[in-house]
């Protein structure tokens, strides 16, 4: 019989495969939901008044489940806005989290928790590799809250990628740098779950 | 295109990409809602495309290699300008009358104004008040063409289109949106809304554009529809 020696580059090969990864979650049928939303706990969200401030965020299995009047439902988040007397940015994007990306929504709410506004799937553009609405702070908003988007959740989207990067290479006599592209295809499955940022950015009185 | 008139054009495009300074200001249509007619200025446009190889290999070779760059980059712009000269394409008249269009199926009414059309960024000054307008929108567009990330089958020439948006009241200048928009990107660029270029539109090798000279156009307006849709749907 020959030396089990020879399984060894097999064995090194099977430790450097990429590892499987398991379907992202796109149904909620067997998560419990409330009707209402649970805006205890909610996240607060940092300010500024000078610079632009991120607050990140993660919607997991974990998360509260809104079980809304369409027969839908939707994991989501709640933060709390700053009472600024100024007025500012409120940018919310959904991030990449491996090949999956949060299908996303907002309800902007009152102190008491009724409905003023919305940000939908129309709403949102990509900015980098993010999914991201911007809003215009209203006084009268004190909750902001992220969902997944039900409608969505499974669909792909697939966004080409452009890059440049330098290498060097060193001789004994010089070192020369040299540019190679990149273009390859990004293809990510939306789902109820993700890593969410809200940044505020104050808008000076001129508007600029 | 020559070095510096690329370069110029560079410049403009990274003022609109991640490098900018000046914020994202989303519209607010529910506290505007008299801004009913919106004074569309002349968009700032180049004079003519351009078709940029992100890494040309003459970049490694100094002053020498820039040169030979240069040269590959003129004679590529120009392909560009013959097909488009070919086609009777006017691709700011389209852009234009593609912006004014979905503003108008938005509820707006939509009047022309004259602007320098040669800049390469916002304006400096608006017209100010006038009857009947109740804001201008500045749109500059520095750069337009093809692009390409490197050499070889895997990263081909596709469709690039960079504007700026910027929406001011007419009396004050207050500004009501400022917003950046780039189909194709290259890089990061993270505060910018970024459109996908088309998959239909790649060509693996410059020559494959001078072969099919239709679609190329295609591609080009293609960008420049997509991204004046993007830019009315900011004022939605």
């Amino acid at each position: 019989m020959k030396s089990p020696l020879f399984l060894l580059p097999v064995l090194a090969l099977a430790a450097c495969a990429t590892k499987p990864v398991p379907p992202p979650m796109v149904d909620l049928a067997a998560v419990h939901c409330e009707s209402d939303l649970a805006l205890g706990g909610a996240t607060p969200v940092l300010f500024d008044p000078k610079n632009g401030k991120m607050t990140p965020g993660l919607i997991d299995g974990g998360a509260p489940c809104l079980a809304e009047k369409a027969g839908t439902r939707a994991l989501y988040r709640v933060f709390t806005l700053p009472a600024a007397a100024d007025s500012f940015v409120i940018d919310v994007r959904a991030t990449p989290w491996a090949n999956t990306i949060l299908a996303p929504r907002v309800l902007m709410l009152d102190g008491n928790g009724r409905e003023t506004r919305s940000a939908t799937r129309a709403d949102f553009t990509f900015r980098g590799q993010s999914l991201s609405t911007l809003l215009r702070s209203h006084d009268d908003e004190r909750y902001l809250v992220v969902l997944s988007d039900s409608e969505m959740l499974g669909r792909t989207v697939s966004r080409i990628v452009e890059g440049v990067q330098t290498n060097m290479v060193f001789t004994p006599y010089a070192a020369v740098a040299y540019n190679t592209g990149t273009d390859r295809t990004n293809v990510m499955t939306l789902t109820p779950t993700g890593r969410v940022e809200v940044t505020l950015t104050p808008i000076k009185p001129d508007g600029k | 295109m020559t070095i510096s008139k690329l370069a110029a054009a560079l410049t403009a495009l990274l003022a609109l990409s991640a490098c900018a300074t000046q914020p994202e200001i989303p519209y607010d249509r529910n506290a505007e809602q008299s801004n009913k007619t919106i004074g569309l200025l002349t968009p700032g446009w180049p004079s003519g495309p351009t078709s940029f190889l992100a890494s040309e290999p003459g970049q490694s070779f100094g002053l020498v290699g820039a040169l030979i760059d240069a040269a590959r980059q003129s004679n590529r712009d120009k392909d560009l300008e013959k097909i488009i000269a070919a086609h009777n394409l006017d691709l700011r008249a389209q852009f234009v009358t593609r912006l004014s269009a979905n503003l108008e199926s938005k509820g707006y009414k939509v009047v022309a104004v004259s602007a320098d059309a040669t800049r390469s960024s916002f304006a400096k000054k608006y017209p100010g008040a006038a009857e009947g307008i109740d804001s201008y929108l500045d749109v500059a567009v520095p750069i337009y063409g093809y692009m390409a990330a490197g050499i070889g089958a895997d990263s081909p020439y596709r469709p690039w289109f960079a504007a700026g948006a910027k929406l001011v009241r007419a009396n004050d200048a207050h500004v009501l949106m400022q917003d950046r928009v780039v189909y194709n990107t290259i890089g990061e660029a993270k505060n910018v809304i970024t459109l996908s270029p088309d998959p239909q539109y790649a060509f693996p090798k410059w020559n494959d554009v001078e072969a099919a000279p239709d679609r190329a156009v295609a591609g080009m307006q293609d960008a420049a529809d997509k991204s004046a849709d993007t830019i009315a749907n900011l004022l939605k």
